[in-house]
């Protein structure tokens, strides 16, 4: 049974990727200009060149053909050739994928490790101080731009001459800092909101309380609404990563992206897109694995 | 007593079958027919398994006729069938197969049962809008059937007249109602939706079961005040036997998706329903 | 029975609910007591106060609800008691059967987890030896396969849902059992049988039952005691039979005379009409200042709209009705 759910997630997954890339494709091609723009305005560059060079990059090639070639160089394990370093793209990819993966699961983990025990006690306590305290620093942190908190850090960092580009703390605690509200709020909604169910007052009338209510009777049935954020909350990690690996120096996807974007360096933007879409659906896929294993009703309705 | 030539409307379920089908995915591999007495009966099936059984058998045929302005009591085991029976009858599910008239008005497709058939469901209460007023709530069925002649002629406050609610309540949120006003609504909601001159059938899925002694003393009276007013036709599902037996003609036990028996109040020895 | 063999003595209790501006008198001076191994039935229709009673007497009632008078529990003044004192209290020598099986189970923890949580809430056990404790309860109260035990609540019918919620309310050994319309959404054989378990339990546990209801006819057959409620107050108390046979407060007996079965007698067999208590229930935002339920009562006096009826002792019943006591 949980193979066959196993099964279904995956075929889904199949199938975003391969409208993702389509879809990134076709919007790569309606952006204007291409590789080889800039070098159009050169005086020195002949047509003759121009064109040689279009040719070779495979830059005339019809929409369809380029998906196909594209497809064709996935299957061999190089998904295209990047035009500025003149490279297969995995190999330029590959070690500035662990780099972005090292950020985003260490925020990942660390934002709902801290999220979780921080919204069952605002929950707990709700209205309390503690709970009032946490709010006011939520909204705070909530209203704050990830832009404006990475140059906070940055700046602080660098006045305290502590900063260092190879040092992920830095990066790991803006990325945590911005995922934190969105997700304590949300774990703080979903517990208060079981905490009002017949099941918990009937559970309160049976003598449970503090830890064991919150944690081993209320916190369970909480995670059918949780799981569906864990998916999203790596989709907003993804993002927040990109702009923070640029503005802090970090060596991970999003500096690499940025540049081919500006370059137009086609089939390295598309890769990168499908980046993110692979980590966007390993997060939900993961959501949808935990969803199995904590809410039984899902396997019921199998 | 021959009720299909009476002049009076009657109503008529020939070989009435609801076969359920599990939702199939191409991914699905096995096909298993379900047979709930044996699962019942059968250690091996345990419900793990369950997940795999697409087919469910809800009503297995169902012959049942009914004379106009009688009530008909329907008691059985939960599971039995009972619910969805009503609802068949009811117009909202279609059956798989089979055959309901009204007289000689087919109630399939489901759509053209509305007007001739209603329901009124278990904890009347809560079928009602919270955020309706109670003239909302009356007209909600005609506005549905969208039929305007009749939203128009339609009067609120004789509607919540033949109910016994003041109509000074037209305006008041349903939220506000007290357990009794609420299922009074529920009852007159249903007589709003029906045909106002013609007979009509009422089902009682199991409606009066879980309320107050007071209030669904008052709601009997009620109910039997306008069936002799209105000639209406009351089918009367309860896994309450006394229920059945005191406010019925004839009893019909369900089980497993059939009318096993059908007996007449006055000969009705009140065996248990579980056969 | 002897003053000091009182179990559960309660003491003008009132319970008064604040919405906004209007005062709610939800329950009103109430006051009874409850001996060990008694089986005593509170009855009364949706809106009288009954659940708010028993969850007032457990102190689970919302913070806008203003709690007055005295419940003593074993010595334990349960008005003042501390936070900490009542979860000691709750599952352990009082326990609570909440009515709708579905909702008042967790939906995502398997059965035995559920009742062997209430174990570890009380107990110092290790996780084995509550399952133990769980699985034996679970066994009690007629549910003894290992595969049951480890079913979610979604997978068991509405009796067998029921008696999870008994098992959890036994496993701790208490001395008062509340149960809350335990067979109100349950069919007549299932409701027979949940009766008779509950009877059983409190037998063997020698505990005592405050079942709560508004079907007479449940308490016709396991209650010793029973106390009629009426918007907020106790109208008539006393012994099973008296009370349920010979009703002396006029609601009681229009409420008994609603019953199917019994009480058509004089009327043919084609008038299905049932005698019934004409109006509804008072709102309690706006409770006359005499008896509240004068304005239904067929056997009203003149006075009975000025003051409330205090309680009047008549024989081994106690009533609250002009009719059996006038004013001074």
């Amino acid at each position: 049974m949980f193979r066959r759910y196993l099964l279904r997630r995956l075929v889904h997954v199949i199938v975003l990727f391969a409208g993702i890339s389509a879809f990134s494709f076709v919007l790569l091609e309606l952006a204007p200009g291409d590789f080889l723009g800039e070098a159009k305005l050169n005086p020195q560059m002949s047509p003759a060149t121009l064109a040689a060079l279009r040719e070779q990059y495979g830059l005339n090639k019809s929409l369809g053909q380029k998906y196909l070639s594209w497809i064709g160089s996935a299957a061999r394990g190089e998904f295209g050739i990047s035009f500025a370093y003149n490279l297969p793209v995995s190999k330029i990819l590959r070690p500035r994928v662990s780099k972005t993966l090292q950020l985003t699961l260490s925020s990942l983990l660390l934002s709902w490790f801290i999220a979780v025990p921080l919204g069952v006690w605002s929950a707990a306590a709700h209205n309390g101080f503690v709970d009032r305290a946490v709010g006011v620093a939520i909204s705070a942190l909530l209203a704050t731009p990830d832009v404006v908190l990475a140059c906070l850090a940055l700046l602080m960092a660098v006045r305290l001459r502590a900063f260092h580009s190879a040092n992920p703390v830095l990066p790991v605690a803006v990325l945590t800092l911005g995922a934190l509200p969105i997700l304590l709020r949300h774990v703080r909604a979903a517990l208060l909101d079981v905490a009002n169910q017949p099941f918990a007052q009937v559970a309160r009338a049976n003598g449970i309380s503090g830890a064991g209510l919150w944690f081993g009777c209320l916190l369970p049935a909480a995670v059918n609404p949780l799981t569906s954020l864990f998916g999203l909350s790596v989709a907003g990690l993804i993002s927040s990563s990109l702009l923070v690996e640029v503005l802090l120096g970090w060596p991970g996807v999003g500096p690499l992206f940025v540049e081919a974007i500006a370059a137009r360096d086609f089939y390295l933007v598309v890769d990168s897109v499908m980046l993110s879409a692979l980590f966007l659906s390993g997060g939900t896929f993961l959501a949808d694995i935990l969803l199995y294993v904590f809410d039984p009703r899902i396997r019921m309705e199998l | 007593m021959d009720s299909l030539n009476s002049p009076r409307r009657a109503l008529a379920v020939h070989g009435l079958t609801k076969t359920y089908h599990a939702q199939r995915s191409w991914l699905s591999l096995k096909r298993i027919e379900f047979n709930w007495s044996l699962c019942a009966r059968s250690k091996k099936i345990d419900s793990a398994r369950m997940s795999y059984l697409s087919v469910v058998h809800a009503l297995r045929g169902v012959d049942l006729e009914l004379p106009a302005g009688k009530t008909l009591a329907i008691v059985g085991p939960s599971g039995s069938g009972k619910s969805t029976l009503a609802r068949c009858i009811a117009g909202l599910l279609q059956p798989t197969s089979g055959e309901i008239w009204f007289g000689d008005q087919s109630l399939l497709p489901a759509r053209a049962a509305h007007r001739y058939v209603q329901l009124v469901f278990q904890d009347p209460g809560a079928s009602l809008n919270p955020r309706f007023t109670v003239a909302d709530a009356l007209l909600e069925p005609l506005r549905a059937a969208q039929s305007s002649t009749r939203s128009s002629c339609f009067s609120v406050a004789e509607g919540l007249q033949q109910v016994g609610l003041p109509a000074a309540l037209a305006n008041r949120l349903t939220s506000q109602l007290s357990g009794g006003q609420k299922a009074r609504l529920a009852v007159a909601r249903a007589l709003a939706a029906l045909d106002p001159d013609g007979p009509a059938i009422l089902i009682l899925d199991e409606s009066l079961g879980s309320m107050d002694l007071c209030v669904r003393a008052q709601m009997i009276n009620l109910l039997v005040d306008l069936q002799d007013q209105r000639a209406l036709t009351y089918i009367l599902i309860s896994h309450d036997v006394s229920l059945a037996a005191h406010m019925a003609d004839e009893i019909a036990v369900m089980a497993e998706g059939i009318i096993v028996k059908r007996e007449p109040r006055v000969s009705w020895t009140g065996i248990s329903p579980h056969v | 029975m002897s003053e000091s063999e009182i179990l559960l003595r309660v003491d003008d209790l009132s319970v008064t609910y604040r919405a906004g501006e209007t005062y709610l008198p939800v329950a009103r001076n109430l006051s009874f007591a409850i001996h060990p191994g008694e089986v005593v039935g509170l009855l009364g229709e949706s809106g009288s106060g009954k659940t708010t009673t028993a969850l007032a007497l457990l102190r689970l009632l919302p913070k806008s609800a203003a709690l007055k008078g005295r419940a003593r529990f074993r010595g334990v003044e349960l008005m003042e008691a501390s936070e900490a004192t009542l979860q000691k209290i709750r599952g352990a020598q009082i326990s609570f059967v909440p009515q709708e099986p579905l909702l008042s189970l967790n939906p995502v923890i398997r059965v035995i987890h559920q009742v062997s949580a209430v174990v570890r809430a009380h107990t110092r056990l290790t996780g084995r030896q509550c399952r133990d404790k769980a699985g034996a309860a679970l066994e009690q109260v007629g549910l003894a396969s290992e595969r049951l035990h480890r079913s979610y609540p979604h997978q068991l019918s509405g009796g067998q849902r029921q008696r999870v919620l008994i098992a959890q309310a036994i496993v701790s050994r208490p001395s008062l059992v509340i149960a809350d319309e335990p067979t109100g959404s349950l069919d007549r054989e299932s409701e027979q049988a949940i009766l008779a378990l509950l009877r059983s339990l409190v037998d063997q546990l020698g505990a005592s039952l405050l079942l709560i209801t508004h079907d007479p006819s449940i308490l016709a057959a396991v209650a010793d005691r029973v106390m009629v409620m009426y918007a907020g107050r106790i109208v008539e108390s006393g012994p099973q039979a008296e009370v349920l046979e010979a009703p002396l407060h006029p609601y009681t007996r229009g409420l008994l005379e609603c019953l199917l079965d019994t009480a058509q007698a004089g009327r043919t067999p084609d008038d299905r009409h049932v005698r019934a208590i004409e109006g509804s229930l008072p709102d309690f935002s706006s409770l006359p200042p005499g008896c509240a339920f004068e304005p239904r009562c067929q056997d009203r006096l003149p006075c009975c709209r000025e003051a409330d009826p205090v309680t009047v002792l008549s024989g081994a019943q106690q009533i609250a009705c002009f009719l059996y006591g006038l004013p001074q």
